[in-house]
C-alpha cells in the first residue's frame, strides 16, 4: 500500500473504532434522562434499574470512548499535519468549544454517578441532562469540522494558504443543518434499538422469571419506540441531505446513486454493481423519476451525473452499494418498530421470530453508522477539504506508518476484546433481581468493590 | 507585550495546569498500586476515591492542550507533529491502555489487581514520557534535511538530559501527589494514611527537586542554554525555592501535631507554597524559553494564526471556562472537600 493510503487506512480504522464508542455515548445519556423521569413519574423501579444498568453500560464503554478520541485528536495532528495547518487557521474554533462540552459531560457523568445518595431524583435527571447535552455538542460540534470539509466557507484560498479567514462563519457551512441533524437522530435512534436488542435477547433466554420478563418487555416497549420515532427522522433528514447533496456536492450524490449522465427524470436505481469502465449499473432495480423526486422535489428535476466532473475526481464508486445498504437498513428498522407497535397495539406476546428480528436490527443499526460514515468520508474522495486539498498533499511526511497500523490494530483489538469482556463479566455477576424490584439488592454487592473500586 | 505573548502565556499556563492536575492523578495511581501490594488497603483506597471520579476530567486538560495549540499556533503543530509521529503515537498507546484498564477494572473485581497493576505503572511512566517534551523543545534533537524535520531518534535516547528530564517528571508526580493524597487523607480523618504518604512526600520532594536543577543544567550541543536564561530571571527562582523551603517545613511541622486541625492548617500551608513553588519555577522556565515553542525551529511569531482565529480562540477559552465554573466548584464540593466522601463513609451511590 502506498503511503497515503497506509495513513487512511490508519485514519480510517481508528474513527470507525471512535465513532462506535461514541455513538453510544451519544445516545445512552439520553436513555437514562428518560428512565429516570419515567421512574419519577411512575415510582416504578423497573426504570430506576434500567437507568443504572445503562449508567454501567456508559461508564465501561466512556473510557474507551475518551482514549480513541483522544487518539484521534493526536492523529489528526501527526497524520494529516497539512490539514490541520489549513483547519487551524479557520475551523479549529468547533474543536475549542467541544472540549468544553466534553468537560461538561465528563463533570456531570462523575457527579451522577459517585453522587450516589447525595443527590435527589431530580438533580439527578438534571446531571443525567447535562450529560446528555455534553455529548451530543460533543457528537455536533466534531462533526461541524466534518461539515466544513464537506462544504468549506469562510476564508480565501490564495496559492495554498488561507487567508481572509472568518472562523465563525465557517462553523455555518452550508453542510452543517443536515449533517448534524442526521448524525444526531441515527446516533438516537441506534442507541435505541442496540438496547432493544439486549432487552429481546433477554426475552429469548428460556425459563426465565416473570419479574425478568416483565423488565426486559417494559424496556423493550420504551428502547423501540425511542428507536423507531428517531429511525423515522432519520429517514427524513437523510432525505433532506440527498437533497443538499444533489445541490453543494453533486459529485458525491452522483457516484452513490450510480448516475453517469445528467439528465432530467433521472430514475433511482436500487441494488446493482457499478461499473465505471461501461458507465452502467449492472442490475438493480430502476425506479424512473424517483432519484429526481428524491433530489429536487419534482420527477422532472434536472440532476448532476458524474460526467459532469473530470474523471479524475470522480470517487470510489462502490460507495453506490453502501448507500443502497444504509437506505435498506433505515427502511428496515422503521419496519421493525412498526410491526412491533402493531403487535403491541394487539396485544399479543411478541413471537419468537420478532424478538430475533429485533435483536438483528440492533447489530444492523450500528453496522449503519459506520457505513453512513465510510460513505460520506470516501465519496469525498480525492479531496479532504472539498475543492481546495487534496488528501495526498496534507498527509504526514515522516515514515513509519505501516507499522503504526499494525501496532493500532493490535491495541484496537485488545480494547474491543476488553469491552465485550467487561460487558459480559458484569452482567454476569449482577444479574436481574429476582426477588421483586428493589433496587437495594442490586446496589449492595458493588458498593464494597464496583464502580468505585 | 503583545497578544501574541498572552496566548503563549496561556498555553503556558494550561500547560501547568494539566501538569499538576496530571502528576495528581499518576502519581496517585501509582500510590495505589505500591499500596495494594503492600496490603496497605486504607493507603490504596483514599487514593481510589480520589481518582475515581477525577481522571476522565484531568484528560480533558490534556485534549485542550493540542487543540488550544492549533488555534493560536498552528505552525507549532506542524512542527510538532511531523516529529513527533512515533513518540507521540506510543504515548498515546499507554493513555490508551490505562484508560481503558481503569474503566475494564470497574466490571470485575477479580480482575481488580491486573487493573491496578497496569494504571499503576503506567501512571509511572507517563509523566516521565511527557517531560521528555521539554528537552526536545530546547533543541539539538532535530534535524531539518529537504524541509522536512526529522527527530534524531537515536541521539534522543542517548542523551542523559533525557533522562534527568524523565526522573525530574517522575519525581515531580510522586511528590505532588503524595504531598496532596495526605492532605486528602488528613481531611478524611485517616491519620494513619495520612503518616505513610507524608512520609513518601518527604522523600520524593528534595529528589525531584534536585532532578529538576539537575535536568535544566545538562547542555546539549546546539540547544538553548537553559540555565543561563534562567538565572536571567533570578528573582523568581529565589522565590520558588524560598517557596520550598517553606513548603517543605510545613510538612515537616505537620508531622507534631497528632490529630487536630491545627495539623491540617500546616498541610494546607504546605500544599498552598508547593503551588507556588512550582508555578514560579513553571514560569522562569517557560520565559527563559521564549520566544521559541522548537529551538530554533519554530518561534511564537513564526507560527502564529490569524489574528481573526487568535482572538476568538481566547474569546472561546474565556467563555467556556467562565460557564464551567459552578460546575468545577459543585464538583470540587462532592469529592475533594467532602470529608465523608474522602473517607468513603458516604455511599458510593447510583452504581
Ligand atoms: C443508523 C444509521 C443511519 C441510517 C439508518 C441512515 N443514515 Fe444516512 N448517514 C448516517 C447514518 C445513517 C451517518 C453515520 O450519520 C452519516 C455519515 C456522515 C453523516 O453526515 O451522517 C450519514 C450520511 C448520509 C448522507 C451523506 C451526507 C454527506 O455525505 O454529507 C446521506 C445523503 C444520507 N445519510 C441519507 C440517508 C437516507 C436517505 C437514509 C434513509 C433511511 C439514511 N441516510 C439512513
Ligand atoms: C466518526 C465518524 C467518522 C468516520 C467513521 C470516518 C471515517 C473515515 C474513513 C474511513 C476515512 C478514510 C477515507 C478514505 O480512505 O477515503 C476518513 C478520512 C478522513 N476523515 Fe473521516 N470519519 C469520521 C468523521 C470525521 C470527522 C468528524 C472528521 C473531521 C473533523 C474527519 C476527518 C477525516 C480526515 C481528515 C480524513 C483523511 C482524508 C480522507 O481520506 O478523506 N472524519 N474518515
Ligand atoms: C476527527 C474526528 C474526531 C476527533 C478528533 C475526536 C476527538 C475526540 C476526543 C479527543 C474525545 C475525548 C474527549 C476529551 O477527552 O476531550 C472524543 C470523545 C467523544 N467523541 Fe470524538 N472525535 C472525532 C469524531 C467524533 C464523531 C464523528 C463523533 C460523533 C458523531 C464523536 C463523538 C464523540 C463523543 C460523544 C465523545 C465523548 C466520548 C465518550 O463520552 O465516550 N467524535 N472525541
Amino acid at each position: 500500500m502506498s503511503h497515503v493510503m497506509m495513513a487512511r487506512a490508519l485514519f480510517g480504522i481508528t474513527l470507525g473504532y471512535h465513532i462506535a464508542y461514541a455513538t453510544i455515548s451519544v445516545g445512552a445519556p439520553m436513555l437514562i434522562v428518560v428512565a429516570e423521569i419515567l421512574h419519577l413519574k411512575t415510582g416504578q423501579e423497573i426504570y430506576r434499574l434500567f437507568a443504572k444498568r445503562v449508567t454501567m453500560v456508559l461508564v465501561l464503554l466512556v473510557g474507551v470512548g475518551l482514549v480513541t478520541g483522544t487518539t484521534v485528536a493526536v492523529m489528526l495532528s501527526v497524520l494529516w499535519p497539512g490539514f490541520m495547518k489549513t483547519v487551524g487557521q479557520v475551523i479549529n474554533l468547533p474543536f475549542q468549544i467541544e472540549v468544553f462540552a466534553f468537560m461538561l459531560e465528563s463533570l456531570f457523568l462523575a457527579i451522577y454517578i459517585y453522587g450516589g445518595q447525595r443527590l435527589s431524583a431530580r438533580t439527578r435527571i438534571i446531571s443525567a441532562g447535562l450529560v446528555s447535552v455534553g455529548s451530543g455538542l460533543s457528537a455536533l460540534l466534531i462533526t461541524d469540522v466534518n461539515a466544513f470539509m464537506n462544504t468549506p466557507v469562510g476564508f480565501q484560498w490564495v496559492n495554498g494558504r488561507v487567508t481572509d479567514a472568518h472562523p465563525w462563519q465557517a462553523m455555518l457551512s452550508p453542510a452543517m443543518p443536515t449533517e448534524l441533524a442526521h448524525v444526531l437522530v441515527s446516533a438516537y435512534m441506534t442507541v435505541g434499538f442496540v438496547f432493544a436488542a439486549i432487552a429481546a435477547k433477554g426475552l429469548l433466554k428460556r425459563g426465565i422469571t416473570k419479574v425478568e420478563r416483565d423488565y426486559h418487555n417494559k424496556v423493550l416497549r420504551l428502547t423501540i419506540i425511542f428507536g423507531g420515532v428517531m429511525a423515522v427522522a432519520t429517514a427524513v433528514i437523510g432525505d433532506a441531505s440527498g437533497k443538499f447533496l444533489a445541490h453543494f456536492q453533486p459529485e458525491k450524490l452522483a457516484a452513490a446513486e450510480g448516475l453517469f449522465q445528467t439528465t432530467h427524470h433521472a430514475p433511482l436505481v436500487i441494488g446493482g454493481v457499478v461499473n465505471a469502465a461501461t458507465g452502467k449499473v449492472v442490475g438493480g432495480i430502476a425506479i424512473p423519476g424517483l432519484l429526481s423526486f428524491l433530489a429536487t422535489g419534482s420527477l422532472s428535476g434536472q440532476v448532476t451525473g458524474l460526467d459532469a466532473f473530470p474523471r479524475t475526481t470522480w470517487p470510489p464508486l462502490f460507495v453506490h452499494s453502501l448507500f443502497d445498504v444504509m437506505v435498506s437498513i433505515g427502511s428496515f428498522s422503521i419496519a421493525v418498530a412498526g410491526v412491533y407497535v402493531l403487535y403491541l397495539w394487539r396485544q399479543r406476546s411478541m413471537p419468537r421470530w420478532l424478538l430475533w428480528t429485533i435483536v438483528t436490527t440492533g447489530i444492523l443499526s450500528m453496522g449503519g453508522i459506520e457505513d453512513g460514515w465510510v460513505i460520506a468520508e470516501i465519496a469525498r474522495q480525492p479531496w479532504m477539504i472539498y475543492g481546495y486539498l487534496h488528501v495526498s498533499q496534507a498527509v504526514t511526511a515522516s515514515g513509519g506508518i505501516s507499522w503504526m497500523f499494525g501496532g493500532f490494530l493490535s491495541l484496537y483489538t485488545v480494547l474491543l476484546a476488553g469491552t465485550i469482556w467487561a460487558l459480559r463479566v458484569y452482567f454476569r455477576k449482577h444479574p436481574l433481581p429476582t426477588d421483586g424490584m428493589s433496587c437495594s439488592t442490586e446496589t449492595s454487592p458493588v458498593k464494597k468493590r464496583g464502580v468505585s473500586a | 507585550m503583545t497578544l501574541i505573548h498572552v496566548g503563549a502565556g496561556l498555553i503556558w499556563l494550561l500547560i501547568l495546569v494539566y501538569g499538576i492536575l496530571g502528576a495528581i492523578d499518576f502519581g496517585s495511581s501509582f500510590w495505589r498500586w505500591y499500596f495494594n501490594r503492600r496490603g496497605e488497603w486504607n493507603a490504596e483506597a483514599i487514593a481510589r476515591n480520589y481518582v475515581s471520579p477525577t481522571w476522565e476530567l484531568i484528560n480533558a486538560f490534556l485534549i485542550l492542550i493540542p487543540v488550544t495549540l492549533v488555534g493560536l499556533f498552528p505552525g507549532a503543530v506542524f512542527a510538532y507533529g511531523t516529529v513527533l509521529l512515533v513518540p507521540a503515537t506510543l504515548l498515546l498507546a499507554l493513555i490508551a491502555l490505562r484508560g481503558a484498564y481503569w474503566q475494564f477494572g470497574y466490571a470485575s473485581a477479580h480482575r481488580q489487581s491486573q487493573t491496578i497493576l497496569v494504571v499503576g505503572i503506567t501512571g509511572l511512566i507517563l509523566p516521565g514520557v511527557f517531560s521528555t517534551l521539554l528537552p526536545l523543545s530546547q533543541g539539538g534533537f532535530v534535524n531539518v534535511m529537504d524541509g522536512v524535520s526529522r527527530l534524531r531518534t537515536l541521539y534522543f535516547f542517548m542523551s542523559p538530559a533525557v533522562y534527568l528530564y524523565t526522573v525530574f517528571g517522575i519525581t515531580l508526580a510522586l511528590y505532588v501527589a503524595a504531598l496532596f493524597l495526605s492532605r486528602y487523607a488528613y481531611l478524611g480523618r485517616q491519620f494513619s494514611v495520612y503518616a505513610r504518604y507524608r512520609r513518601q512526600a518527604l522523600w520524593t520532594g528534595p529528589v525531584s527537586l534536585i532532578a529538576g536543577v539537575a535536568a535544566v543544567t545538562v547542555r546539549v550541543p546546539g540547544s538553548l542554554n537553559m540555565a543561563a536564561r534562567m538565572m536571567h530571571w533570578w528573582p523568581i527562582l529565589a522565590a520558588s525555592l524560598a517557596s520550598f523551603a517553606v513548603s517543605y517545613g510545613a510538612l515537616w511541622w505537620a508531622g507534631r501535631f497528632g490529630k487536630t486541625d491545627k495539623g491540617l492548617r500546616f498541610l494546607n500551608i504546605s500544599l498552598v507554597f508547593t503551588l507556588v513553588q512550582l508555578t514560579t519555577a513553571h514560569f522562569a522556565y517557560g520565559l527563559a524559553h521564549a520566544v521559541y515553542w522548537l529551538y530554533p525551529y519554530v518561534t511564537f511569531a513564526n507560527s502564529v494564526s490569524n489574528p481573526i482565529m487568535f482572538r476568538a480562540t481566547l474569546l472561546v477559552l474565556g467563555v467556556g471556562m467562565l460557564i464551567l465554573t459552578p460546575g468545577f466548584l459543585w464538583f470540587r464540593h462532592l469529592f475533594i472537600t467532602d470529608r465523608d466522601y474522602v473517607s468513603g463513609r458516604s455511599t458510593t451511590g447510583s452504581q
